[in-house]
């Protein structure tokens, strides 16, 4: 079952079991890849591309975080190639919506932004799309900022995988898609809500936050949420 | 040696970015040393002169006066560096660009009104459709986010383009 | 994988049908989407009521943002009723350069319908009197004969003005129903 293999990255041997992902090998020896959509503890998606990956012998790039190591497997995590398509993803993300970190209550703490500054990200060089998009503030706890939203799914696979109350998912298509709890009720109004906030320590982005917070003053759990799930698989 | 000009300006920003530049405190000095300040709130100049090294532009452009007095740094100066998230991303000024000028105008100068409600139209700039960082208006050569960018940030990149080298912000790079 | 909160199922027009579509379904790959299609289909206005997607929910137990996704993912689905006709213009890349943002224009003027853009983000709009839908697609598949326009279901190619402007009036003249 727990069939052994050797892997290498960025030309280092290292022992791994087949069917982790290259991702989950990588973080536990310690080599960077970056990733957003990826929390430990949940489903991937390999929705964000950030954590793409050059494999000898594949012409294309694979994402980290959902290709399973097999043996013999040589991965590179970081070319000029990989540096400048990463630049290019986390530049869409922010054309995509507004983010405006001077006023986000997650600035500092954000996954995005430290991305970006990693990343040498000075500027966006495509045009920003400045979306009209709502603020959600029917929680009488939480709060729900769509121009945040980076459409990581990480609060529907949170909210569906952890709490089992699967009130999130991302709805309608391409540029349009948005984030909907229930049939697009707002997330006051929605019954299975359990109001535990997992999502809310989930989300990577100041898109949902605790109300009640100025900006930077959002900090969230994430360790919480996955430490949660490697419990439960203890059991 | 000849000394280096710079000039400052700034466009739909809040003086923030002008104030981390004063927060440089003795800092300034060193810069002084290798350069002159030749326009900028601190100088009495009244136009944009020619032969600028270094621009800083704090700010987003988001009126016809913006415009102009942007492509006219560009036009005039061999560096240009878009100081600030304004500058750089759009910031805070750009919130309004899902609204038509039209409607934000009148939500503020006639609904928002207690006296004399009505869009003002003389003796000020027309507003663009949208409030855009700076590089969608001018080619920009170095980009300085921050809000403000931090006052040993704007040291820095100075003194790198002073000394001829490309500024890489490494570490110092931060947004809002 | 229940919540444990008790939903009250909605009222739907046709509970009997409802259920009989559901029942077909349920338990069967890919259930969701044949039931919604079905569901569509029965539907006097070729739509789904948001009360017959919480319907859907309760019904089979999958969740309401689920049955939500699905639905705005497909244009296939429409969330608001459609008229009686529907014009379907292609804006795909070949019909664009063939000019079919100047049929859109052209049929939205004739018809008196405004820009809209529904609930997931298609754009489709329906006249008052809901005698006719247009709406736009991606792409036909048929860029050899670009522009296309879908008129009730038939496929036209090469599709000049004149012509479909003809057609719809024939159908808007075809008596009230
Ligand atoms: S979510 Fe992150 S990147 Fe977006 S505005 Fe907030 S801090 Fe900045
Ligand atoms: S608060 Fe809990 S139950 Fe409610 S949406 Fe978030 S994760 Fe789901
Ligand atoms: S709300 Fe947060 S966690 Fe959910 S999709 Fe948006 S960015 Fe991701
Ligand atoms: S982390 Fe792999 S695609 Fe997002
Ligand atoms: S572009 Fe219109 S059919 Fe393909």
């Amino acid at each position: 079952m727990t069939e052994k293999v050797k892997v290498r990255i960025d030309g280092e041997v290292i022992a791994a079991t087949a069917g982790q992902t290259i991702l989950e090998v990588a973080r536990t020896n310690n080599k960077y890849i970056p990733a957003l959509c990826y929390m430990e503890g949940l489903s991937t998606v390999g929705a964000c591309r950030l954590c793409m990956v050059e494999v000898s012998g594949v012409s294309r790039l694979l994402p980290a975080c959902t290709t399973p190591v097999q043996e013999g497997l040589a991965v590179a995590t970081t070319s000029p190639q990989l540096e400048s398509y990463r630049k290019i993803a986390l530049e869409l993300l922010f054309a995509e919506r507004n983010h405006v970190c001077a006023v986000c209550v997650s600035s500092g703490h954000c996954e995005l932004q430290t991305l970006a500054q990693e990343h040498g990200v000075t500027s966006v060089r495509y045009p920003y799309s400045y979306p009209r998009l709502p603020v959600d503030m029917t929680h009488p706890r939480f709060v729900l900022d769509h121009n945040r939203c980076v459409l990581c799914s990480r609060c529907v696979r949170t909210c569906a995988e952890v709490e089992g109350a699967h009130v999130w998912e991302l709805a309608g298509r391409g540029i349009g898609s948005r984030l909907v709890s229930e049939l697009q009720r707002p997330w006051g109004e929605a019954t299975s809500c359990t109001s535990c906030g997992k999502c809310v320590q989930a989300c990577p982005t100041g898109a949902m936050a605790e109300k009640g917070w100025g900006v930077e003053e959002m900090t969230k759990r994430r360790a919480a949420v996955s430490r949660l799930t490697s419990m439960r698989e203890g059991e | 040696m000849d000394k280096a000009r710079i000039g400052t300006c700034w466009l739909d920003g809040c003086a923030g970015c002008h104030m981390s530049l004063l927060d440089t405190d003795e800092g300034i000095i060193a810069i002084l040393r290798k350069a002159d300040i030749v326009f900028g709130p601190l100088v009495d100049a009244q136009e944009w002169p020619e032969g600028v090294d270094v621009a800083l532009v704090e700010g987003a452009v988001s009126s016809q006066d913006d415009l102009k007095l942007a492509q006219t740094v560009r036009s005039r100066s061999r560096i240009v560096v878009a100081l600030g998230d304004c500058a750089v991303t759009g910031n805070v000024p750009s919130m309004r660009n899902g609204i038509p000028t039209r409607k934000l105008l009148e939500r503020i100068y006639v609904e928002g009104a207690t006296v004399c409600p009505g869009v003002p139209t003389d003796g000020v700039p027309g507003l663009l459709k949208q409030a855009e960082p700076l590089h969608s208006a001018i080619k920009v050569d170095v980009h300085v986010p921050g809000c403000p960018p931090k006052a040993n940030a704007i040291l820095m990149v100075l003194g790198d383009l002073l000394e001829g080298r490309e500024p890489d912000l490494g570490s110092k790079l931060r947004f809002g | 994988m229940t919540t444990g909160v008790v939903t009250a199922l909605p009222r739907v027009d046709d509970q009997d049908l409802t259920d009989r579509i559901i029942g077909d379904h349920v338990g069967r790959p890919g259930a969701l989407l044949g039931i919604l299609e079905e569901l569509q289909d029965a539907n006097r206005h070729k739509y789904l009521p948001m009360e017959t997607l919480e319907y859907v929910a309760v019904r089979t137990g999958i969740p309401q943002a689920q049955v939500y996704s699905v639905a705005t993912f497909f244009t296939l689905f429409n969330l608001d009723p459609q008229g009686v006709h529907t014009v379907a213009i292609c804006r795909g890349t070949a019909c664009h350069t063939r000019g079919s943002r100047a049929l859109l224009q052209r049929v939205k003027l004739q018809l008196g319908v405004g820009e809209a853009v529904d609930a997931a983000g298609k754009t489709t709009m329906t006249t008052a009197d809901r005698r006719f839908t247009i709406r736009t697609v991606a792409c036909f598949g048929q860029c050899a004969l670009a522009p296309v326009v879908e008129v009730d279901h038939a496929i036209r190619g090469h599709v000049k003005e004149q012509v479909l402007i003809r057609e719809v009036e024939t159908l808007r003249k075809g008596g009230a129903r």
